[in-house]
């Protein structure tokens, strides 16, 4: 006689995966909300900006570095408008391969704490595939923000266990790539793509920044070099808020992890978004998250200490030099 | 052969695993992080169209709640017996928790079924896998131990929030309390006792709905209720039972009348917040399914989101004077007695400093 089989096992996996699969296509959010972009020099607090806009329920947040970029994530990807099977294949962000068999970790070698958090990230490569295809053959994207929008609604839906995607409704969609700032063309082309989106860069204290940036990456050891890298950005920050006006933001890092609460209202009502307690708690997907810092980190939250923590690892020496290197700058850009 | 040269980009990620492994590594993302879930229950409980479906969607929002977020169906052998675990039997413990009715919802997606006409912002998407669910229980299970009936229903509410994949109240907290709405349970004193038995720290939540409303909405809603005397004979069974659980439990059993709930809707979730220990939150005055406003499980038409307090009088234009008249013979006096232990279930504001 033929049992039944019980009802949790009358499908299998794939059969399961293929019904997720339907009923998210059946329901997809639509994500065509302007892009708040955060970039500028690694080791600056980009990280935790992009934290603290994660749980905002007006916002598609982003939930690790934005890698839409080709062949670096800090490039503006090229996208070729007569070409529609090219375009998956070029924004399709590898890491999130990595997150999925790992879970979501800021690289590892940088956590100053013994046991860093792993979050997981419930993502279907395929699912997105799916839902992007499924948004081109609909809208029949003919500008690159189209192509845009059926890309960030393909990730943040195939995200399955994004706690944020039904919450609204939204306003923005943010996200942190280091470096695409720093150049002014790439800059042009994602306003030419969003012209309605906001650019937000973080300055940070030259000499806050030499003592995290050094232990980050070997480039940045030499003071010169790394206060040239330094400079371009922040020059670069500046210059896009004189071309750019109202759509670009220069916050510091210090005012960032100083005031959080005023730094936060300010861009919130830059970019268009109500205040929420949420904006003052970097999360991953709503969770707490430790900073992603070079030095220890023993709890959860902004780390208002590391603005001066420079003072206990550099020489007097080295600070001179940063100051008469970059203040200058630094004070610039502190400026309203 | 790729080459790794820029002109020929490496095979994309997508297409190099199969759907199984996929779907595997999506299992086993969750597997290797599920969030345990041992709060205690907060279970809505009375007869049908009282207002149990909006209580639990007024919770659904809340981040210290693990909300169940459609009627809870482990009881066995139907949902209006709780579930009889023997600690012995290990095989069973799944099979009789196991809630048939999430394949119908991932499926079809999630709607009241009450409802004439559904539009398509009344089906709520609900991405939930039974194979992973019992994958998860099995896990929860393991790391044991189990050792009582809460340990069991534990694992079993671990394993039913963490594979509904796009919960969105998963991971925010910290979490205070579950909270699930199953008609009928506490209809019967025996259920009661079984309940505060696994959940000696749980709470119960009764609605009692005045009589001549609940009769207009429920002889719309079954049969059984279709002949005034026999549906107040079951409101009456109902309302009888709330006010002996209350009696016997007064720390534990918290009365709301639907009329307080839908006219003071603040006031009302304000205080049983303070009841069951989580901290009032504006999300409390909106009913939603899954973080998303959901319209109310009414038989007559609902033009809008949230709470609607007209259904409270509604049964004036819907019910003969006689019909009333009826009603308040038969049940005035009971749904007054509910009406003041609702006044006794509320406990007083905090003293403002």
């Amino acid at each position: 006689m033929k049992t039944k089989l019980p009802s949790w096992k009358r499908r299998d996996e794939v059969a399961e995966f293929s019904l997720l699969q339907t009923t998210r296509l059946a329901h997809v959010v639509r994500v065509r909300e302007p892009l708040v972009l955060i970039s500028q020099i690694q080791r600056s607090g980009g990280t935790l900006l992009s934290q603290l806009l994660d749980a905002h329920p007006e916002v598609h947040a982003h939930p690790a570095e934005l890698s839409i970029g080709k062949p670096k994530k800090w490039d503006w990807p090229e996208l070729d408008l007569a070409r529609p099977e090219t375009w998956f294949a070029l924004l399709f962000e590898r890491p999130v391969d990595r997150y999925l068999r790992k879970g979501f970790l800021k690289e590892r070698p940088l956590l100053g704490q013994l046991d860093p958090d792993v979050f997981p990230f419930m993502f279907s490569p395929r699912i997105q595939e799916s839902v992007f295809e499924r948004c081109v053959a609909e809208w029949r994207p003919d500008t690159e923000r189209a192509v845009l929008d059926c890309y960030f609604t393909s990730y943040f839906n195939a995200w399955l266990d994004n706690q944020n995607l039904y919450s609204g409704p939204k306003q923005a969609v943010a996200a942190f790539t280091p470096r695409l700032a720093m150049e002014s063309e790439r800059l042009g082309r994602y306003f030419a793509a969003y012209p309605d989106g906001t650019f937000v860069c973080i300055v940070r204290d030259p000499r806050a920044w030499y003592a995290s940036a050094r232990k980050h990456r070997a480039d940045y050891e030499d003071v010169e070099g790394a206060m040239r890298l330094w400079r371009e950005s922040a020059e670069s920050a500046l210059s896009a808020r004189e071309l750019h006006g109202d759509r670009v933001v220069v916050v510091t890092y210090e005012a960032l992890v100083g005031d959080t609460e005023a730094t936060m209202r300010a861009l919130a009502e830059r970019i268009g978004i109500s205040w929420s307690p949420t904006l003052l708690t970097p999360t991953f997907n709503g969770r707490p998250t430790l900073a992603n810092s070079t030095e220890h980190v023993d709890r959860r939250g902004i780390l208002p200490e590391r603005a001066t923590a420079y003072r206990d690892s550099l020489d007097a020496t080295v600070v001179e030099a940063i100051d008469r290197a970059a203040g200058d700058l630094y004070e610039r850009a502190g400026r309203r | 052969m790729s080459t790794g040269s820029p002109e020929e980009p490496p095979q994309p990620r997508w297409e190099r695993l199969s759907p199984a492994r996929e779907a595997e590594l999506v299992n086993q993302a969750r597997l290797n992080h599920f969030v345990p879930v041992r709060e205690p229950l907060v279970l809505v409980s009375q007869i049908p169209r009282s207002g149990g479906t909006l209580l639990s969607q007024l919770f659904d929002g809340h981040a210290e709640c693990h909300a169940h977020p459609h009627e809870v169906w482990i009881g066995h052998p139907s949902s209006a017996h709780w579930p009889p675990l023997d600690l012995e039997k290990r095989d069973e413990w799944f099979p009789i928790l196991y809630e048939k009715k999430t394949v119908k919802y991932a499926q079809r997606g999630y709607r009241k079924s009450g409802r004439h006409e559904v539009g398509a912002e009344d089906v709520f998407p609900f991405l939930f896998s039974a194979r992973l669910q019992k994958r998860i229980f099995d896990a929860a299970v393991a790391a044991g131990p189990v050792r009582t009936e809460r340990d069991v229903l534990n694992a079993y509410f671990t394993s039913y929030f963490n594979a509904w994949l796009d919960n969105h109240n998963l991971y925010t907290g910290p979490k205070r309390v579950v909270t699930g709405f199953t008609p009928r349970l506490a209809t019967r004193a025996s259920n009661v006792a079984s309940f505060f038995s696994a959940y000696p720290d749980g709470f119960l939540v009764a609605i009692v709905r005045d009589p001549r409303s609940w009769f207009a909405s429920a002889r719309k809603h079954s049969e059984r209720y279709a002949e005034v005397e026999r549906a107040i004979r079951l409101w009456r069974r109902s309302a009888e039972a709330t006010l002996a659980a209350a009696d016997r439990y007064p720390d534990r059993v918290c009365v709301v009348t639907y009329e307080q709930l839908v006219d003071e809707t603040e006031a009302v979730m304000s205080g049983l917040a303070r009841r069951i220990g989580i901290v009032f939150d504006p999300v409390l005055v909106t009913p939603t399914f899954n973080g998303r406003p959901i319209r109310a499980n009414s038989h007559h038409q609902v033009a809008g989101f949230g709470v609607l307090s007209d259904r409270t009088s509604m049964y004036r234009s819907l019910l003969e004077r006689e019909t009333i008249d009826a009603i308040e013979r038969a049940a005035g006096d009971l749904y007054e007695r509910a009406e003041a232990a609702a006044g006794k279930s509320r406990p007083p504001e905090p003293a403002r400093v």
